[in-house]
């Protein structure tokens, strides 16, 4: 058991005065609980800057007023919305007056004169409710001055983003009707398969754990029975029979249809997404999404519990209970879980039902559906596992081969070994770039943003001369402790876990610092070098499994719910998390900013509302006016909402699902792109969470010429598609038939086909374009126009294989794919 | 989508800096070369230059300063004698003897220790059998040093009536295309000239002399300057600075900034690799050029499929479709990139007749030459790039090198790190060399921040704020250094004497040299300084002679 500075060393004399009272008040365990809440209280520096509201419900604090006119408003400005002191609306202080109470007491208006008492009380009441109150509650579905999409239009394009296809006609109807409609449909919409993943997604956006993904060039082993130094030293096996197939596909049965790699594919994908996986287990059980930090187990599925060892009696893993009460930080263990091993291939292909996955029908033979399926396919193209995923224990193999008998103190994906891996720490970081990270992901809150000097030359060190002085400027020098105390108390949290993730019990550590026992040279991770904000490493009862006493402590705090929706309003909207302005930032950065955060903190207000239902934030997001802007209703109004919409890139990988959805089979093509290799995705300007971090913001010269040739080839692909299909099991051309005789000598009969082509093309552009569009307006006429000519002149396209107006359907097709909504979604 | 027709959307949707998505207005260029660029190398997770550009030696830190932190550590693990100078092995005359350079892993002897009292002598490779390698002759892929006994052998003869063959030898080790560098009856002749070594037997690995060809070949064109201070030991935060001059967050990197200057229709304008900073601030987009089949591709977009005359009807619905939203759509964010795609697409015609012979240049010329000798992504992309430059397709580019962040094991994992810049380097200067634009392009090698002049338990180096940059080609007046760092890789101010950067007499006067020096004299070499992009992020730094 290894102290560094044990908690009855706590020296309450190094405190200001509110630690101190506290200090002497409080059990010890106790006070360090509340020194790491308050560490995500004061935390200041990010705000947003929309102006408070005038008509806001509750009474202003008057005395809370003056007060703020006195001592606050020549920084902060009268109306909080900013000054050299940084703006007071919706800063991360601003999340209730308890916290804003804290703020003030502690530094406002200054740390050697903090207003105290009633006073700070009262003018943290004034802010709350002058700048905040009206801002909390729900999202804006409308936003003055903005016009949002039309119903149909915003069904068809939740309708792709959410579930990756078109929505059907009932949906349309019901979706249109009021708030209730849209919410069952969006509900609907999030029931689907396709949304988990859809999520995950969202959530590697931020997160980029998809770097180890084996499509986008990773692999398990990169984190699982890791070789740190490429040495085999310090390989531990912890993980001891993670090639599991052989020991399914050798045990007899009928011969496994696919090939080994399949299982292959799914248990990478079950390994390496771990993290992503626990996202869509509380997804899917509609979970308190709170448990991704605090819940004390991680997930598998049926695939990694083989891996894991699950089905031998060497078992790496076990079943556990979510929903009881941990004992000592561990969950009790369901001793028959609900998975069965597969003893042979029959029983693994019963599980699998092979043939219903990979487009087989039950003789085994491959239906050629959409595009000619194949197992590959399937693979690339809808990587889901569809089987159940449950809480599990996880233990290490010890160095002797034997399965340890305590596992892992789990506190969600703050344990996990993929999220450690890709948020690695360093001898010498010890864990700070790890604590930085949590603050970003689950409290909202940019470390780099709190104001203090990070120019290193400016900073009073011992040797003027030298960049980084004799001593630790972060321990002594005020500049550095102002970021310091908040970030070292998170990261010494991590203590107990290496770079490469795997977790060390005191003894392990202990050994490690004595040197006796290299286990794993050169990976530890120790506090060795000195004292440093470390004071509340270890408390009685979380001794050795810090991490999940800081899972608990973020899942209670306020902040939670403005980190989980930054995360989902970063990935549905596309856009960045913007930095809060400064003093100088132009007016325009101001309101743009102003406008996403509202966003993300209403989207948070009806997440914690929800009791953290991660679907309520989603449909919070996709509700809002902000989300569904279409255009403004002045001009000159552009500055005000340059950034406001969800218009985007459309990422490469969502392009080859929305062009699925169209039944083009996706974008295969060989000698131009093929968008389900990561070479053509990237080319397409998606990322790959490994090389390339960002999807491509607009589309360069490259994307824009490919476009092109996109459009032709899945256009070709779309025709052909659709029209070897009945009419009802069409995606688009439902109304039409191969042969349409617009000069049919039947005035009535003309009319009709007219109407069935006008009809078809006015859904072409909700489809494809999102765009509702007048049935006898301009933009019909445009694309009837050119159906009309190449059916009358009956001019023959480059596609192959297809006849009479499906060349014209083909044009009218290549027009739309290159309309610039057709990639900018 | 026209020069005016675009200003004018511009003009009415009043772009804004601020939004994260934002494409602003512009100077317009015409697409054609714009014959000035740049190539901004970044060596991504900081990199030491004390085992380059910026040798210290390996006395031990508290014997230079008793108070010294870590003081039981030496800055490298070579000692001092063994370092070299750039003017013993250059080609090139007027090359500043201060110029130094470390040598490389395995070519020094690790046991020649440094003390307080006096630097060791180096019974590693001296320099007169460096210079022996490089005058030496070759033979399928080995190359064999030149054994003339004792004094028989002159470097400065051998440059007088040699200099094709140095030079050869030279682009030879830069090129792989030696594998053997053989020392023959050298080691017998100087048997205290080659302990430590990692040889084998009479031969060692030619790519351990890679520092030595760039050096030769290069020192007349580089300018070093030590003792930059990028102020920051984190990764962000200094390679924000490194690559845009200022710790802001909302600055693009010099190379997005001088192309959205230069042209952001251009096709190819801002080529990246996504690594380094990778911040264009919404001025122009990014574009990857590594693949060459996706170059065939776009040289005929729509093959054969739009035919008897179904392109020019497309074309005109999509004409039609233009002008309509034009009038219709008012959301600010669709307006740019609805404008931003039409303005590439137009542009991109002229792409296409170009895209094929970029991606793979005729036969039998020395553009294939040059490609056939590619050896990995980078090299084809900085092919492509300078291809892409001189046919005005592009005007800057930005590469990223990774793997410097080495906490452990560091002269193990980071010498080959700088060993693969430089070959790569060398590769982009024949690539500029090829397309005739060279004497055009400024090259700019710099990181995030430099490595701590100790080595830490793990035998790694840790984050250090001062760091050094490499500067090559047009502006820029090569076979310069200033040294602006201590025996302890302190940085030492600078002043300006005769028109040159050297040492303040102290660190109580002068001026600390930071990236903002740097990116305000880029900015002026590209004549972009007074561009309203370029003030809207300004930088403020003294005017110091930086390019020399």
């Amino acid at each position: 058991m290894i102290i560094k500075k044990g908690f009855g060393q706590v020296e309450c004399g190094d405190m200001n005065l509110y630690q101190m009272n506290v200090c002497r008040l409080l059990p010890e365990r106790l006070f360090k609980w509340l020194l790491l809440a308050g560490l995500f209280l004061i935390l200041a520096g990010c705000s947003q800057t929309y102006e408070g509201d005038d008509t806001a419900a509750r009474s202003l604090n008057e005395a809370g007023q003056a007060l703020y006119g006195k001592n606050c408003a020549s920084c902060h400005g009268s109306s909080g919305g900013g000054g050299s002191g940084g703006p007071l609306v919706g800063c991360t202080t601003c999340g209730s007056t308890e916290s804003l109470m804290a703020k003030i007491k502690k530094d406002m208006p200054s740390t050697s004169n903090p207003l105290r008492g009633q006073d700070a009380e009262d003018v943290a009441e004034y802010v709350y409710v002058a700048f905040n109150e009206s801002s909390r509650g729900s999202v804006d579905r409308a936003i003055p001055g903005v016009a949002t999409l039309t119903p149909r239009e915003a069904v068809y394009k939740l309708s792709m983003d959410l579930a990756g296809r078109l929505p059907e006609p009932a949906e349309v109807t019901r979706f249109s009707e009021s708030l209730a409609g849209e919410q069952e449909v969006v509900a609907s919409f999030m029931e689907e398969d396709y949304f988990y993943e859809r999520l995950k997604d969202v959530f590697n956006d931020t997160l980029q754990t998809d770097e180890y993904r084996r499509s986008n060039g990773g692999r398990p082993s990169e984190v699982y029975n890791r070789d740190v130094n490429d040495d085999d030293r310090d390989n531990q096996n912890i993980f001891g029979a993670m090639d599991w197939y052989d020991r399914v596909l050798n045990a007899g049965g009928n011969d496994f249809p696919l090939s080994e790699s399949y299982l292959r594919h799914f248990s990478d994908e079950a390994l390496s997404r771990k993290p992503l996986l626990f996202v869509e287990y509380l997804a899917r059980n509609d979970r308190d999404f709170r448990e991704l930090v605090s819940g004390k187990y991680t997930v598998a599925n049926a695939f990694s519990w083989h891996a894991f060892a699950g089905d031998t009696d060497r078992s790496n893993v076990k079943a556990v209970d979510p929903d009881a009460t941990a004992n000592n930080g561990a969950l009790p263990v369901i001793a028959e879980p609900e998975w069965k091993t597969w003893p042979n291939v029959d029983a693994l292909n019963n599980y699998l039902e092979v043939a219903d996955l990979v487009g087989r029908d039950t003789n085994g033979r491959s239906t050629r559906t959409n595009g000619n399926l194949t197992p590959q396919y399937v693979m690339e193209a809808f990587p889901y596992d569809p089987r159940d995923i449950r809480a599990v224990q996880l233990y290490y193999n010890d160095v002797g081969g034997g399965v340890k008998n305590n596992g892992i103190p789990h506190a969600g994906v703050l344990t996990d070994i993929v999220f450690l891996n890709k948020f690695t720490a360093m001898d010498t970081n010890r864990h700070r770039h790890r604590a930085r990270m949590i603050y970003w992901f689950f409290a909202g809150k940019d470390l780099l943003a709190i104001e203090g000097n990070r120019d290193v030359a400016a900073l009073e060190l011992d040797e003027a001369s030298n960049s980084v002085g004799v001593n630790d400027p972060t321990k002594t020098n005020s500049d550095c402790v102002v970021c310091h105390k908040i970030m070292d108390p998170v990261a010494e949290a991590f203590s107990h876990f290496r770079l490469d993730g795997v977790y060390q019990t005191d003894e392990e550590l202990q050994v490690l610092d004595q040197g006796e026992i290299p286990l794993t040279p050169g990976v530890d991770i120790g506090w060795s070098q000195g004292v440093g904000f470390d004071d509340f490493s270890t408390s009685n009862n979380y001794n050795g499994r810090e991490l999940q006493w800081l899972g608990e402590t973020i899942a209670q705090d306020a902040a939670y719910a403005r980190g989980i929706s930054q995360i989902v309003v970063r990935g549905l909207i596309g856009q960045p998390i913007m930095g809060a302005p400064n003093p100088d930032s132009p007016q325009a950065y101001r309101d743009s900013y102003a406008q996403q955060a509202k966003l993300i903190t209403s989207a948070a207000s009806e997440f914690s509302a929800s009791g953290y239902d991660i679907k309520a934030l989603v449909f919070a997001v996709t509700k809002s006016g902000y989300y569904r802007a279409d255009g403004l209703y002045q001009s000159g109004m552009s500055d005000q909402f340059a950034s406001i919409g969800s218009t985007r890139l459309i990422p490469a990988h969502l392009l080859n699902q929305k062009l699925r959805a169209l039944n083009s089979g996706g974008w295969r093509n060989n000698n131009t792109v093929n968008l389900y290799t990561r070479t053509g995705r990237r080319f397409m300007g998606g990322k790959d969470s490994r090389e390339v971090m960002e999807n491509a913001e607009s589309a360069s010269g490259i994307i824009a010429t490919l476009t092109q040739s996109m459009a032709v080839e899945e256009s070709c692909d779309v025709v052909r598609n659709e029209f070897n299909l009945p009419r009802s099991e069409r995606m688009l051309f439902r109304q039409v038939e191969t042969s349409t005789d617009l000069a049919n000598e039947s005035g009535i009969n003309r009319r009709a086909e007219a109407l069935a082509v006008r009809s078809t093309i006015q859904s072409l552009y909700l489809a494809l374009l999102h765009e509702e569009v007048e049935l006898s307006g301009e933009e019909v006429d445009i694309a009837f126009e050119l159906f009309r000519t190449v059916t009358t002149e009956g001019i023959q396209s480059g596609c192959n294989n297809i006849n009479g107006t499906e060349h014209a359907w083909f044009a009218v097709l290549v027009y739309l794919m290159n309309d610039y909504r057709f990639i900018y979604g | 989508m026209k020069r005016r027709e675009f200003l004018k959307t511009l003009s009415a949707t009043g772009m804004a800096v601020c939004s994260p998505m934002v494409l602003s207005n512009r100077a317009y260029a015409e697409a054609v070369p714009v014959n000035r660029y740049f190539v901004f190398l970044h060596l991504g997770g900081g990199w030491d230059p004390t085992s380059l550009c910026d040798p210290k030696g390996n006395i031990l830190r508290r014997d230079i300063d008793p108070e010294a932190r870590e003081g039981g550590s030496p800055v490298n693990r070579y000692c001092e004698a063994s370092i070299r100078r750039a003017v013993d092995v250059s080609l090139d005359s007027g090359i500043d003897s201060q110029m130094r350079y470390a040598p490389y892993l395995g070519t020094f002897n690790a046991d020649d220790i440094d003390t307080a009292d006096e630097s060791t002598a180096n019974t590693g490779l001296s320099i007169n059998m460096i210079q022996r390698v490089l005058a030496g002759s070759i033979a399928d892929r080995v190359l064999n040093a030149d054994t003339t006994a004792g004094a028989g052998f002159s470097w400065s003869q051998a440059k007088e009536n040699s200099a094709a063959i140095i030079l050869s030898n030279a682009e030879a080790i830069l090129e792989g295309t030696v594998d053997t560098i053989d020392f023959g009856s050298l080691i017998d002749d100087n048997p205290l000239l080659f302990n430590g070594l990692a040889r084998n037997g009479t031969t060692m690995n030619a790519d351990r002399f890679v520092f030595d060809a760039f050096y030769c070949l290069y020192s007349g064109r580089a300018r070093i300057l030590n003792g930059i201070d990028n102020r920051t030991n984190g990764h962000d935060t200094g390679t924000r600075f490194a690559d845009t001059g200022s710790m802001d967050r909302a600055y693009p990197d010099f190379s997005a900034l001088y192309a959205a200057v230069k042209g952001a229709e251009m096709p190819l304008a801002f080529i990246t690799d996504g690594r380094g900073n990778n911040e264009t601030a919404g001025l122009v987009a990014r574009s990857s050029a590594n693949d060459v089949g996706v170059f065939n591709a776009i040289a005929d977009p729509e093959g054969n499929y739009l035919q008897n005359g179904l392109a020019s009807l497309i074309g005109q619905a999509k004409d039609q479709r233009r002008e309509l939203l034009a009038e219709k759509e008012t959301l600010p964010s669709r307006v740019r990139l609805r404008s931003q795609l039409y303005m590439v697409r137009d542009e991109g015609v002229a792409f296409s007749g170009v895209a094929a012979e970029l991606a793979t240049p005729a036969a039998d010329t020395p553009q294939r030459a040059l490609d056939d000798r590619a050896r990995n992504n980078r090299q084809r992309q900085m092919r492509i790039g300078a291809a892409a430059m001189d046919a005005g397709m592009a005007s800057s580019m930005q590469i990223g090198f990774g793997g410097f962040d080495t906490h452990n094991d560091h002269d193990n994992r980071h010498f080959f790190r700088i060993r693969d810049v430089l070959v790569d380097l060398h590769y982009l200067w024949q690539a500029l060399d090829v397309y005739n634009i060279e004497d055009k392009t400024t090259v700019i090698l710099g990181s995030d921040f430099g490595r701590t002049p100790w080595f830490n338990g793990g035998m790694g180096k840790d984050h250090w704020a001062v760091t050094s940059y490499v500067l090559l080609g047009r502006d820029v007046v090569g076979g310069t250094v200033v040294n602006a760092t201590d025996a302890l890789v302190g940085p030492q101010n600078v002043q300006v004497s005769a028109g040159q950067i050297v040492p303040a007499s102290s660190n109580s006067g002068g001026i600390r040299m930071t990236p903002a020096h740097l990116h305000k004299k880029l900015r002026e070499a590209g004549n972009i300084q007074n561009h309203e992009f370029s003030l809207r992020f300004p930088i403020e730094a003294e005017d110091l002679p930086i390019l020399g």
